[in-house]
């Protein structure tokens, strides 16, 4: 039951999200404790929602152009990508409800 | 293997036999778990343990199925294959069925069978866990609107002390799983004899 997220660097989310398809983005770093808490979460939805929304990681740190460009500013920092943009974020732990209450409406119309 | 000896009950005496006894007068005969014969090595830590882990389980009125249910929680998220297992089959004893055990296991409130209070205080328990310092007076205020008192709030979250604890303890030590359970955690089944 591990989460096994992909994780992906500002090229392939790029990519990824401008397939137009829902993803859900977290921008973490490699300490951020709060981050490892909140991956068994993000794990429980990407599961339940494969083939509909792709939940995948990205390393702020290692990726510090996308960061800037998104205005990351504190981890972790979900974004939620629909039709290739953005279309919602949040920063800091959410359980996996709140995850599923707050993609449920971007994967309804999918 | 775990990482240090574990005393069989035939072979304890002394304040471990006292531990021991405890544990199959609650539990039954042969249930001694292997985290406790761990915690025996410490049998007055061990008996510490015990009596707070009942207090928790046969005191508080929140329901047993919400508490291990937030123990199951949080053994997957603490990949301690060994606690999911045990506290899997806790559930079960309980009552829930194998579909609402992987609903905890997917932190999934809703599909646990739970009543919406407790339901909303799994969730609590669970955004406790991952960043208690995030918990506002609204997340207090959302769970107690649905009924639940300042001493369940406690008992919540004493059940996520506990869990991690014991969680902790297991892992660091490499207890191993006991005998006589009997949950797959690939399939989410429980065998032959768990059923029973």
């Amino acid at each position: 039951m591990s989460a096994g997220l992909r994780e992906l660097d500002a090229t392939a989310l790029d990519a990824l999200t401008a397939a137009g398809r829902p993803v859900l983005a977290e921008f973490f770093g490699p300490n951020c404790i709060i981050c490892r808490q909140l991956e068994p979460m993000l794990g429980a939805v990407a599961r339940e929602t494969a083939g509909r929304l792709d939940v995948v990681r990205v390393d702020a740190a290692a990726n510090p152009a996308l960061a800037e460009r998104l205005a990351i500013r504190s981890l972790p920092t979900l974004i939620l990508y629909k039709d290739g943009a953005p279309q919602g974020r949040r920063t800091g732990f959410m359980t996996a409800g709140e995850l599923r209450g707050w993609v449920r409406p971007a994967l309804a119309d999918a | 293997m775990p990482f240090i000896d574990l005393t069989p009950v035939e072979q304890a005496d002394g304040e471990l036999k006292l531990l021991y006894d405890d544990l199959e007068r609650v539990r039954g005969k042969g249930r001694v778990s292997n985290l406790f014969k761990a915690y025996g090595k410490f049998p007055a830590l061990g008996r510490a343990n015990f009596n707070r882990l009942m207090v928790l389980l046969s005191q508080g009125t929140l329901s047993l199925r919400l508490k291990e249910a937030v123990m199951v929680a949080l053994a997957e998220i603490n990949h301690c294959t060994y606690c999911v297992a045990f506290h899997a089959t806790a559930m079960n004893a309980q009552g829930a069925s194998e579909a609402e055990i992987m609903a905890a296991r997917q932190f999934d409130a809703e599909r646990i069978g739970l009543s919406p209070k407790e339901s909303a205080l799994f969730e609590f328990a669970l955004k406790a866990n991952g960043d208690p310092h995030a918990i506002t007076q609204a997340d207090v205020d959302a769970v107690c609107a649905l009924g639940a008192t300042d001493a369940e709030l406690v008992e919540v979250l004493e059940t996520v002390n506990t869990g991690n604890a014991f969680n902790l303890f297991a892992g660091a030590l490499g207890v191993g799983a006991d005998d006589f359970l009997h949950y797959s955690l690939d399939s989410g089944r429980f065998g032959a004899r768990a059923a029973e």
